[in-house]
C-alpha cells in the first residue's frame, strides 16, 4: 500500500513541534513521527482529526498512489 | 500443485533434512564427548556453588553502572530538550525514546542472568545455607530491587513526558491500564513486537525441545528439561490461540 503523506509540510505552515500537534490530535509524539516518515498508516478517524487540524481535506495531507509500495 | 508451492514444500523438506542431520551430528559428538562434558558440567557446578557469587558480584557492578550511564543520558536529553527548538526537541524525544528502550531491554536481560545464576549456584539436595548462597541472594535481591525501581522510573519519566500515559507500575492490572492510554500508533508496535516474539518463540521452542532431547539420550539428563520445554510450549500455543478466538468474538477497536 502507498499512502503518501504531507503532514510534515502542513504541520511546518503552522508552526507546530509534532507533540503538539499529537496533543491536539490526540496521540502521542511517536505516532506523529511514525505517520510522518511513512511508517505508519492512521486509522480514518486519526487521519480526519488530523485533516480538522490543518482544516484541509483529508485527500490534500493524504494521497494514496497505486502500484507505489511503502509498507 | 502450483510451483511456488512445491518449492516452499522441496524447502521444508530440505530444511527438516538438514535439521535432523544437525542434530544427529550434534547428538553423536556430545556420546562421544560424555565423559569431557560430564566432567565438565561437575567442574562448572562446584566452580558456581563456590565462586558463582563472585561472577554475580562483577555482574551486578556491570549491570548497574551500564544502567546509571543510561540514566544520566536520558536525563542530560530530557534537560536538552528544554533549551532546543521544537524541531529538535522532537528529535531528541526520539532519542530518549530509543535510550528507555535500550535501557529495558538491558534490564530484562540482567534480570534474566541473574535469576538464571543464582539457581545455579544454589547447591543440589540437601540445601545449606553457605556464605556464597548468602552473598548470591544479596546480589539476586539487590539487583531484583535495582531492576525493579529502574522500570518505575522509565514508567513515570514516559509519563511525565506524555501525560496522557496512565497506570501504576507497582500494581498487577499495570500492562492491560498502559495499553488502554496508549494510541493507536503504539498499539501497532506493541502488538508487531509481540506478534513477531510470539513466531520466534516458535523456533526457540523447537531448538530447544531438540536441545533437550539430546541432553536426555546422551547425558542421561532425565526428563525434567523436556518436560519444562514442553509445558512452556503448550502454555504459550494456548494462551495465542485463546486469546486470538477471543479477540475474533469481541469488537476490535
Amino acid at each position: 500500500m502507498a499512502l503518501i503523506n504531507r503532514l510534515k509540510e502542513y504541520r511546518a505552515r503552522i508552526g507546530i513541534n509534532q507533540g503538539d500537534l499529537g496533543k491536539k490530535a490526540g496521540v502521542s509524539r511517536q505516532t506523529i513521527s511514525l505517520i510522518e516518515r511513512g511508517d505508519y498508516s492512521p486509522s480514518v478517524t486519526l487521519a480526519l482529526k488530523l485533516a480538522k487540524i490543518f482544516e484541509v481535506q483529508v485527500e490534500d495531507i493524504f494521497e494514496y498512489r497505486e502500484g507505489e509500495n511503502r509498507e | 500443485m502450483n510451483k511456488s508451492r512445491a518449492i516452499s514444500y522441496i524447502r521444508l523438506a530440505v530444511v527438516s533434512l538438514m535439521a535432523g542431520l544437525l542434530a544427529g551430528t550434534l547428538g553423536n559428538v556430545v556420546f562421544s564427548g560424555r565423559q569431557s562434558i560430564g566432567n565438565a558440567s561437575d567442574m562448572m557446578e562446584h566452580f558456581m556453588e563456590t565462586h558463582g557469587w563472585l561472577l554475580m558480584l562483577i555482574g551486578c557492578m556491570v549491570y548497574v553502572v551500564i544502567e546509571l550511564v543510561f540514566y544520566y543520558r536520558i536525563k542530560k536529553f530530557i534537560k536538552k530538550m528544554e533549551m532546543v527548538s521544537d524541531e529538535e526537541a522532537d528529535g531528541l524525544d526520539s532519542q530518549v525514546d530509543c535510550l528507555q528502550n535500550d535501557a529495558r531491554l538491558i534490564n530484562g536481560v540482567f534480570q534474566a542472568i541473574f535469576f538464571s545464576f543464582f539457581a545455579l549456584v544454589m547447591p543440589g539436595n540437601p540445601v545449606s545455607m553457605t556464605w556464597q548462597l548468602r552473598a548470591a541472594l544479596i546480589c539476586a535481591v539487590f539487583c531484583g530491587i535495582f531492576s525493579s525501581g529502574y522500570e518505575i522510573w522509565v514508567v513515570r519519566n514516559t509519563q511525565k513526558r506524555d501525560p496522557s500515559k496512565r497506570g501504576n507500575p507497582t500494581d498487577f492490572n499495570f500492562n492491560r491500564v498502559w495499553l488502554e492510554s496508549c494510541d493507536e500508533g503504539e498499539r501497532l508496535l506493541i502488538y508487531k513486537a509481540g506478534y513477531k516474539t510470539f513466531s520466534t518463540m516458535q523456533w526457540v521452542f523447537v531448538v530447544l525441545w531438540g536441545l533437550t532431547f539430546i541432553v536426555k539420550v546422551y547425558l542421561s539428563a532425565g526428563n525434567g528439561p523436556i518436560i519444562i520445554v514442553g509445558a512452556v510450549w503448550v502454555i504459550q500455543s494456548c494462551v495465542y490461540w485463546y486469546q486470538l478466538g477471543k479477540l475474533r468474538r469481541s469488537k476490535l477497536e
